[in-house]
């Protein structure tokens, strides 16, 4: 995903010589292409996360279309302030592009978790993207451009997967929900292979599930209207700690008094537990499985106090 | 004496340059009385060379020179100081500073760069100006324009890594249009330097970062013409400074980081500065 990304990045840089691409020292096997064809618009400025960012607000300043490339919480929550204050108060295009959605860095250990960004990003005046997989990377990148604002794009990692039956509400004007919809799930970033897994689980029992990829925030809107009007379940699905979170937005977000949510996320971190992002979801109740099992038990309680 | 910049001769005069400057504290002063705002020691210390700086954009500016001076005043609480400046070379208007703290004014007390186009960056908390303006440096270096960059920080803002962070970046680039400029007025903002976070030696370190170093009297016009004339390459300017320079019972001393003057304290501090306290100021 982060090199399908780069290397889109890589052809819009070759077009565009404001963009220029910025990294604390990381990008082995994805960057050297970029830094060899095109030196004068690549910058390792080196393990100076915070100089860094306030680095590319100055670029941007002066003109340029700055893109910070570094791992989970590098170039997020180490540079909280620098965003806030060099990129949101500037209102600055500066794009932060951080790896590893979620768990991607399983056995790195927590340091390197990307689970509590959104809480602290989505606080801001900032357009944030969680794609789901190459395809929606590319679509984030193409808007990205067309604007003019501070951006956060929030990659997983190197195997992530386009959804085959999920609406990508970045890629459509438009959502409507059939009528014989039993519940919408919702998710945010490459957690969204879980949730076909689980949807595909779910059809055999018969009941009707769709999937809508919330790649960009700025489209969640659009989509709450569109359920808005057909009144289903909703179940949201991150990578993510649920306080803060994508699905407390969701929550914030919504308009309909009756509406039946489900939250599926990090409930509280557990420090004692580390392991590969497979284990990790297991762990949080993420796994296709999980998901399943947890949506299944939602649609029961609700057919049951209707009942 | 003459201020050269990128090669343009311009008409300032260190005369005229201490008027202004002289003036600037007049005005910072009575922003500080009317606002009972904090900061006047650290605006004082640093308005001679934001004089110099602000007046020879000016002057570029008016003969459309197309090179680029970019000052960012990185100690965000030195607000007075800037907008005081820019009010005395008439980029801002009187009533606009003495709008200062007050409600709903784009000048509040940390620097705002809705203020004025002339300013970068919104500052106020330490650490930011500089990277900032190595950024513009280095986009001014990729783009081959011609034009120099300074950020003016204070002496306790260089207990931020992003102040060694930058340091290391700009010298590790070969940026040659970026000074940072330092306002050693030896006072950070719980004790002196000295006793918080000692800097010495200062020139040695700023040196062994790649860094070309000049000691000058940072409240001396003639000595910042004279070393900031034909600028060029990666400098630390050390401006030994006097907290609350220009007002003698301000100088030197911690109480005037967070003290606002009484109207009796203006009145001497304007008798030394030889101007008399305004008829609506005193009616306050």
């Amino acid at each position: 995903m982060r090199k399908d990304f780069i290397d889109h990045l890589f052809h819009r840089a070759k077009r565009d010589p404001r963009i220029v691409l910025l990294t604390g020292d990381l990008g082995y096997n994805v960057l050297e292409e970029f830094q060899e064809e095109m030196p004068d618009q690549f910058y390792n400025l080196g393990i100076a996360e915070q100089s860094l960012l306030s680095i590319a607000a100055g670029m941007a300043k002066k003109g340029l279309r700055p893109f910070v490339y570094s791992i989970g919480n590098f170039p997020t929550m180490r540079c909280l302030e620098q965003i806030r204050n060099d990129v949101v108060f500037m209102q600055l295009p500066v794009t932060v592009v951080a790896l590893g959605a979620g768990f991607a860095y399983g056995t790195s250990g927590y340091s390197h978790y990307l689970i509590e960004d959104f809480s602290a990003l989505s606080a801001f005046s900032i357009d944030i993207y969680s794609p789901e997989g190459p395809g929606s990377a590319k679509v984030a990148l193409e808007k990205v451009l067309e604007s003019n604002k501070p951006a956060y794009i929030r990659l997983g990692r190197g195997h992530e997967r386009n959804s085959q039956i999920a609406i990508q509400s970045m890629k459509v004007d438009e959502i409507v929900i059939p009528p014989a919809t039993d519940v919408v799930f919702l998710s945010f970033g490459p957690i969204a292979d879980e949730v076909d897994s689980a949807i595909q689980q779910i059809g055999e029992k018969n009941i009707s599930a769709i999937h809508i990829t919330v790649g960009a925030i700025s489209n969640l809107n659009l989509v709450l209207k569109a359920i808005a009007k057909s009144n289903v379940p909703i179940i949201t699905v991150e990578e993510h700690v649920l306080r803060g979170g994508f699905g407390s937005l969701v929550l914030e977000m919504n308009q309909v008094s009756s509406l039946k949510l489900l939250r599926i996320g990090v409930g509280s971190f557990d420090n004692e537990v580390m392991g590969s992002q497979e284990f990790m979801r297991q762990h949080y109740g993420l796994s296709a499985k999980s998901i399943e099992q947890s949506a299944l038990k939602f649609l029961s309680d609700i057919t049951n106090s209707n009942g | 004496m003459r201020f050269e910049f990128q090669g343009f001769e311009l008409e300032l005069t260190s005369r005229e340059l201490e008027r202004i400057a002289r003036n600037s504290r007049i005005t910072a002063l009575q922003m500080s009385y009317s606002s009972k705002s904090s900061h006047i020691g650290s605006a004082l210390s640093c308005i001679d060379v934001l004089t110099l700086l602000l007046c020879a954009k000016q002057k570029l500016e008016e003969i459309e020179s197309g090179a680029t001076l970019e000052v960012v005043c990185s100690k965000g609480h030195a607000a007075m100081a800037v907008y005081s400046v820019l009010r005395e070379i008439g980029e801002l208007n009187e009533e606009t500073v003495l709008d200062y703290c007050k409600d709903g004014s784009q000048l509040y007390g940390h620097i705002n760069h809705l203020a004025h186009s002339w300013i970068p960056l919104s500052t106020g908390s330490l650490g930011h100006g500089m990277p900032f303006s190595l950024g513009m440096a280095m986009t001014l270096k990729k783009e081959r324009k011609a034009g120099h960059i300074f950020a003016l920080v204070s002496d306790g803002e260089l207990d931020e890594g992003t102040t060694w962070e930058s340091a290391l970046i700009a010298n590790a680039f070969g940026v040659d249009n970026f000074s940072v400029l330092i306002d050693y007025n030896k006072i950070q903002s719980f004790g002196r330097v000295e006793d918080v976070t000692p800097l010495e030696p200062l020139r040695e370190k700023w040196e062994s970062f790649g860094w070309k170093v000049t000691e000058l009297n940072g409240n001396s016009m003639e000595e910042l013409i004279d070393a900031l004339s034909g600028v060029s390459g990666l400098n630390a300017f050390v401006l030994n400074t006097k907290k609350g320079s220009g007002v003698s019972f301000m100088e030197d001393s911690l109480q005037w980081h967070y003290k606002s003057p009484s109207l009796q304290e203006l009145e001497l501090a304007f008798a030394e500065l030889n101007s008399e306290i305004p008829k609506e100021a005193r009616e306050k």
